[in-house]
Formats: structure tokens, C-alpha cells, sequence
């Protein structure tokens, strides 16, 4: 049976015509593969995109930190070049910001440390100055006041000069800042005379957390401006003055910025922070430079000078407006009071010559306590002054997690692992043609 | 010097183009069916030719190619007829001999559904055992045995001359 429909086939297929393949199959082929490796790029690709943005538990985002925990670190590393972005995915309130180079951006950038233990870059724009950390750790204000819980931006109108960063009310309901007024850049008409005022008087202002509106307390030079609110909030130390030598302190009522006090400061004096309002109300804490008073000799560029900016610290008496001075004398560095713990003053003291920071605690009467408080990156870092005041400080140090990482960098890992891929089926087929070569080589002729 | 992967595809193409043409004529019963049957399926073969030659046996991944992209024709375009319930006037006994019965076979082979053909043509053309065409189409030996019973009964329906054709398993 079969022997006919064979014969019938074979006499079928003998009418086919003879063909001829066209010269560029080998190339069709070819093109075929091309376009299915980058549709399997691409399917990969978009799966591991829509990976990223399904609701995994342990994906990105603060969801990868830990449960917030009230101490603060003794050491906090590095963030990664990758790390993901504070407006991609905000990690407020923070546990402490800090500048650093380590990132992909050319200028400096902020990264934030929530109290999730997560962490965020914030790039700048060129020249854009880092600001300030509100006591609660929420906000954070530069040139745009920002909701760190949010990522909410408010722009300030009109904006808030760079030169002298902000300091927070206790309640981190308000800030005071400064409205540059100055031309500082001389401007000149047409017969060469100058038509714009060097000597114009700044706004001091109030800046409101709830509306983000600007309420002018004052109106002076604030060449040499330095702020402190008192404990309670309702008083304002300030610094004004056109230079060291012509500076004054001005205490204000905030609500409605009435001078209530106003003392001469000598050219080396001046409000040693923004904590400088003792936490009973009654002092004020200068610092009094020793040594090279004015920035150009104190400028750190000759190793000698650094080590003459020494300091002490002086207490003035608000009410009575009479200064004393501590008994310790050549206290190193440059400092700044940031908070209060346990009765005695917190200190920032920055190194001017290698911009190495050291927290200290100045108990009255007793010798520096350094606090184990250090991170990586520029300067001193800013930590919350309400974590600063309450919190424990023996936390474990803080390293950020890589997987914390922005969109590109998990693109970029997709492709790696295509790449990788890729490899090991080439290396393996490759692999798999010697051995077949290697197989026909040695197997013994067929018998004929 | 051993020869690059297109040299040794230019080769295969060259020795096997005639057997896969004749095929392919028998799968699609039209010369420039098969025509384009037979370049889609080498193109496909060009774009993982090493892997085929590594895997050292191109004929069976060729043959597999082949029939599934002339089922996948004719899924995608249904060019061809139907298999129907009443059968149209059927030529009568073959007088003439061989030839005669070729073309009451190509008539036939139109009417079936592309897989019944495929297991003709790889059952009793290529001369395959039920085992190496269930692996040829993917399917299992019984599949294979059924469709060829269904293919060689309706044959007979259609084609009287070829009524002694009997299932034979293998």
C-alpha cells in the first residue's frame, strides 16, 4: 500500500522546480537574529523596569531601612554614586545631613539619613548653598524651604540670601534669615559714576514654616549676622553690623520685632551659635577669637595662622547685659553652638585647615567631652537639635544600603546581568562546537 | 583553514536545497509556495546556524523548522481550503498508471489540513518512523499514528485509485 503513495509522492515531488536561493539569506538570517537579541534586551529590560515599581517588600525605597530607632550614629559612611535621590523618594525626618563629593554630580551634594536609616541624595545647582536642618529634623532651608517628609519644595519670594545660612526657631514652626539688599557688585552709569548702593540696609526676616511667607523683623547691615532664638522662641539675638568693628547685638521681640536690648560687640565677639541662648533664657553665649580676629589672617592658608584661631566662650547676661568670660582660655578651631546636653553646651568645631569636624560637649568646670558623633564627607555634619538634646548617641554606625539606588543604576545592572548572559551562552555554545569538533575527531571511520 | 559559519551555511543550503524544495512542494502543492516556505525556513536556520551546527544534527532542526512554519502558514493565513463534509465528484479508477495517480494524489493532499499532510509527507515521502515525525511536529507517536490513519482514510475518499492504502506502523 504505502509503496504507492510513496511512489505517488516521489512522482509529486519530481514536478518541483528547481530553485535557486536568493544570495542574501545568510544575511536575512542575520538580520533576523539582530532583531530578536534586542527584542529579548528589551522584553528583559522592561520586565526588570516593571519589577522596580511593583510593591515587593525589601524593594527600593525606606522600605529597605530599618524601624526608626531614636539614637544617632557614632560614624555614618559614604552614600553610593547610585544611591537614590531624596525627590525620588523621601526619607524624612531626618537623623543628620552632610555634604559629600562622593556622588556623580559636580558639585557638592547633601545627603539626607532619615531616621529609617535610609539614604538620599539631594544634587545642588551650581552654587547653590546646603542650608539648614530644622530642630525636628522635617525641614531643611536653603535657597527653597523643603518638607523632608514630603519632598514638598516651597520657593521663598523674595529669596533668602546664601551668605548666612538660616537659624530655626526651637519649634521648627519659623526661621530667621537674611534678604541680601546690598550691590555688591559695583554698577556704573554712563559718566562713570556708580548707580548702585554698596550701602544699602538688609531685611531680616522671619521666614513661616505653615505658608512659607517672609515677615520683616528688622532692618540693618548684616555683614556680620548671627542669630539665636531663646528657649521659648519669643526673643531673637541678633548680630548686625557693616564690620567687626562696628558690630552690635540686638535682642527682638519676635512677633513684633521691637528692640528690646541692644549692646556693642567688640571685633572679636560674637553669637557663638544657634543654640547661644542658654536653656533657661538668662544667658546668652558668646565666642570670644583669640588670636587672629579678622578672616584674611585666620584664612587657614598658612599652617602657622590655623593654629592661632583659638577661642573662649563668654556668658552675657541678657537682663543685665554684663559679659563673663569661662575660665578656660585657647580653646582650638572655629566653633559653632548647635545644642545643649545635660546643662553644657554642644559645640561643631571646624577645622579651617583640613575641614575636619569634632562635636564636643563643654561642661562647666570640666574638660571637652568629644561626642561620638563623625561621618564622612565635607565639614561638620547637621544633626537635628532636638535628637542632639534627647537622644542617645552610642547608635551603630550607618552604611547605606546599595540597592537604595536610582532608576539608571538598576537599568544599568539589567544590562550587566544581560551582558553576563550573553557571555556564558556564547562561552557555552562555543564550548559545546569544540566538543562536537573534539568528538569527530576521535571517533573511529564508520564500517564501509 | 576552517570555514566561517556563513561559508558552512552557503554549503548545507547548496547539498540540501533540493530535497527541502521537494518537501516543501508536497506541503504547500505550489511552486512558489514552496519557494517562500523554503527561504523563510533557511533564514531562520541562518539566524541560529552555529547553535544548530553545534547541537551536530541540522537536518532534523531544518525539517522541524520547515513543517512547523508551513503549519504556522497556514494558521496565520488559512490560504488553504478547508477540509469539508461532503465531498466533491471524485475522480474515478486510475487506468493510466503512476502518473496518473500522482495527480489524483496532489489533488488529495490539497484537501487535508496542513498536519495530516505533514505526516504523509514525512511518513511516506521522507520515509521517517512514527517516532522520529511525532518529534519532527512536536507531538506525541500517538498523535502522529492517528492523524496518519485520518490522512490515509481520507485519502481513500477522496481518491478511489488509492484505496489499498493501508496503515503501516514503524
Amino acid at each position: 500500500m504505502t509503496a504507492t503513495l510513496h511512489r505517488a509522492l516521489v512522482d509529486l515531488a519530481g514536478e518541483a522546480p528547481d530553485m535557486r536561493m536568493p544570495e542574501d539569506l545568510w544575511r536575512r538570517g542575520r538580520r533576523i537574529r539582530r532583531r530578536r537579541r534586542a527584542a529579548g534586551i528589551l522584553a528583559c529590560l522592561l520586565v526588570s523596569v516593571t519589577a522596580m515599581w511593583l510593591p515587593w517588600p525589601n524593594a527600593t525605597g525606606s522600605r529597605f531601612a530599618g524601624t526608626d530607632d531614636r539614637t544617632l550614629p557614632t560614624w555614618v559612611a559614604q552614600p553610593y554614586l547610585w544611591q537614590q535621590t531624596f525627590s525620588e523618594d523621601p526619607n524624612g525626618p531626618a537623623k543628620l545631613v552632610f555634604e559629600t563629593g562622593h556622588s556623580l554630580d559636580l558639585e557638592p551634594s547633601l545627603v539626607v539619613v532619615g531616621q529609617d536609616d535610609s539614604f538620599r541624595l539631594i544634587y545642588h545647582d551650581p552654587g547653590e548653598w546646603t542650608g539648614s536642618l530644622s530642630p525636628d529634623g522635617r525641614y531643611f532651608l536653603g535657597d527653597n524651604l523643603v518638607d523632608l517628609v514630603t519632598g514638598q519644595s516651597r520657593k521663598l519670594s523674595p529669596a533668602v540670601s546664601s551668605a548666612w545660612p538660616a537659624v530655626w526657631s526651637p519649634d521648627s514652626r519659623s526661621a530667621v534669615a537674611v534678604v541680601g539688599k546690598d550691590d555688591v557688585v559695583p554698577t556704573t552709569g554712563p559718566t562713570g559714576e556708580r548707580i548702585n548702593d554698596p550701602t544699602r540696609l538688609d531685611n531680616i526676616v522671619i521666614v513661616s514654616v505653615p505658608d512659607g511667607s517672609l515677615r520683616v523683623v528688622h532692618v540693618a547691615e548684616a555683614d556680620v549676622f548671627r542669630a539665636a532664638f531663646s528657649p521659648d522662641g519669643t526673643r531673637l539675638a541678633i548680630t548686625v553690623g557693616r564690620d567687626r568693628q562696628n558690630q552690635e547685638l540686638l535682642i527682638l521681640d519676635v512677633a513684633t520685632g521691637t528692640v528690646q536690648r541692644t549692646l556693642p560687640l567688640g571685633e572679636r565677639q560674637q553669637i557663638a551659635g544657634s543654640a547661644a541662648w542658654s536653656p533657661d533664657g538668662r544667658r546668652l553665649i558668646l565666642t570670644f577669637t583669640e588670636g587672629c580676629p579678622t578672616s584674611p589672617s585666620c584664612d587657614g592658608s598658612i599652617p602657622e595662622q590655623s593654629a592661632l584661631q583659638r577661642f573662649h566662650l563668654q556668658y552675657l547676661d541678657v537682663d543685665t547685659g554684663t559679659v563673663t568670660d569661662e575660665a578656660v582660655r585657647g580653646r582650638p578651631d572655629r566653633p559653632e553652638l548647635i545644642a545643649w546636653r545635660q546643662g553644657a553646651p554642644v559645640l561643631s568645631v571646624t577645622n579651617d585647615v583640613d575641614n575636619s569636624c569634632a562635636i564636643v560637649r563643654l561642661p562647666d568646670g570640666g574638660s571637652p567631652e568629644a561626642l561620638p558623633l563623625r561621618a564622612a564627607g565635607y565639614g561638620c555634619p547637621q544633626y537635628p537639635r532636638n535628637a542632639l538634646e534627647q537622644w542617645p548617641l552610642d547608635g551603630p554606625q550607618l552604611r547605606p544600603s546599595p540597592w537604595q539606588a536610582q532608576n539608571w543604576a538598576y537599568i544599568a545592572l539589567g544590562l550587566v546581568v544581560l551582558a553576563c548572559v550573553g557571555l556564558v551562552v556564547k562561552l557555552r555554545r562555543r564550548w559545546r562546537r569544540r566538543s562536537t569538533t573534539w568528538r569527530a575527531r576521535i571517533a573511529p571511520d564508520p564500517p564501509r | 583553514m576552517t570555514a566561517g559559519p556563513a561559508d558552512s551555511f552557503r554549503e548545507y543550503v547548496h547539498a540540501r536545497l533540493g530535497v527541502l524544495v521537494r518537501a516543501a512542494f508536497l506541503l504547500t502543492g505550489d511552486s512558489y509556495l514552496a519557494e517562500d516556505l523554503v527561504q523563510q525556513t533557511l533564514a531562520k536556520v541562518a539566524s541560529r546556524w552555529e547553535q544548530i551546527v553545534a547541537e551536530g544534527n541540522p537536518d532534523a532542526y531544518v525539517r522541524r523548522v520547515l513543517y512547523h512554519q508551513h503549519v504556522s502558514w497556514w494558521r496565520r493565513w488559512r490560504r488553504e481550503p478547508l477540509p469539508v463534509a461532503a465531498v466533491p465528484e471524485v475522480a474515478g479508477a486510475d487506468p493510466h498508471g503512476p502518473a496518473t495517480t500522482a495527480i489524483a494524489v496532489r489533488q488529495a493532499l490539497a484537501k487535508l489540513a496542513p498536519k495530516q499532510r505533514a505526516v504523509l509527507v514525512l511518513r511516506y515521502f521522507e520515509d521517517l518512523t512514527e517516532a522520529q515525525a511525532a518529534q519532527v511536529l512536536g507531538v506525541s507517536t500517538g498523535t502522529v499514528k492517528s492523524q496518519t490513519r485520518d490522512a490515509l482514510a481520507r485519502l481513500r475518499s477522496i481518491a478511489p485509485e488509492l484505496a489499498d492504502l493501508q496503515e503501516v506502523s514503524r
